[in-house]
């Protein structure tokens, strides 16, 4: 555990574990099987100017990745990210995508969103930062995780 | 350039993107005549229904911004798969529609 929490400390992103199903007690049954705990963690990193879409498309853009992770399969994932700017006033939503729940790749053990970005209009400082939620299906039964946010928000050379 | 890479990606990861953000490029050079025509039909608002490779996707405009949705398997309801702020500028909204346009093909096409 001591390590899992040295790496996320480093890893510049924000982690949110949650336990979706407790261990059922077996009162009054000492046959009852116990489960083992479902445990799920989304992490989401902080905004940054995407590497890949410069070098694909040669144009600058701001970009947030998701994980989701469990340790029991989950199915229909909907990992969503959003991308907030900071400016005067509130902070405000700039872009957002979801994971397509029927694709093969929102499934198992681990369900990324890493296609979430802004295209930059020029490069005008401005803040950033995501915030990350998902819905699945685990053991039969959805949940809902609660919104997971940036570590940090950045100030990148990206207006938008 | 500020680059901050999530140690959660793998290789593959990096990969995965290298040939969806270039689909996405490609794309939207090989249709630009027919996004554009689409993009100024849809800048002032308005929805347009897109049968693609692997589903039914809806693009819609409002003042605020552009999403794309891709048809959910009950058939009846829509589920939201991306979303970007425009700008009032109408040069800048028709090509950020563009963009969406092409990326919701690339997300089809790429089965993403």
């Amino acid at each position: 555990m001591r390590l899992i929490l040295n790496k996320l400390a480093t890893s510049g992103s924000l982690i949110v574990v949650i336990v979706l199903a407790s261990t059922t007690s077996a009162i009054g049954a000492s046959t009852t099987a116990t489960p083992p705990k479902t445990k799920c963690f989304i992490e989401v990193g902080n905004a940054h100017i995407s590497t890949s879409i410069f070098e694909q498309q040669g144009r600058r853009a701001v970009k947030v990745n998701a994980i989701s992770r469990c340790n029991v399969p989950q199915s229909n994932v909907i990992l969503t990210v959003k991308i907030f700017k900071e400016g005067l006033g509130i902070a405000h939503l700039v872009a957002q995508r979801s994971t397509r729940p029927e694709n093969p790749k929102s499934q198992g053990l681990v369900v990324k969103n890493q296609f979430t970005f802004l295209y930059c209009r020029d490069t005008t400082r401005s803040k950033y930062y995501g915030v990350a939620s998902a819905r699945a299906t685990i053991r039969g039964k959805g949940y809902t995780t609660p919104p997971v946010w940036s570590e940090k928000t950045l100030e990148l050379n990206c207006g938008t | 350039m500020s680059e901050i890479p999530d140690d959660f990606l793998s290789e593959a990861d990096f990969a995965w993107e290298r040939t969806y953000f270039s689909l996405m490029m490609e794309l939207k050079r090989r249709n630009s005549s027919r996004y554009e025509d689409l993009a100024g039909r849809l800048s002032a608002g308005g929805e347009e229904i897109l049968e693609l490779s692997t589903g039914t996707y809806k693009i819609s405009v409002d003042n605020n911004g552009c999403g794309y949705s891709c048809r959910e398997a009950d058939g009846k309801n829509f589920q939201r798969l991306g979303w970007v702020k425009l700008t009032e500028d109408p040069a800048e909204r028709i090509n950020a529609i563009t963009d969406a346009l092409a990326e919701c093909e690339a997300r089809a096409q790429i089965d993403a």
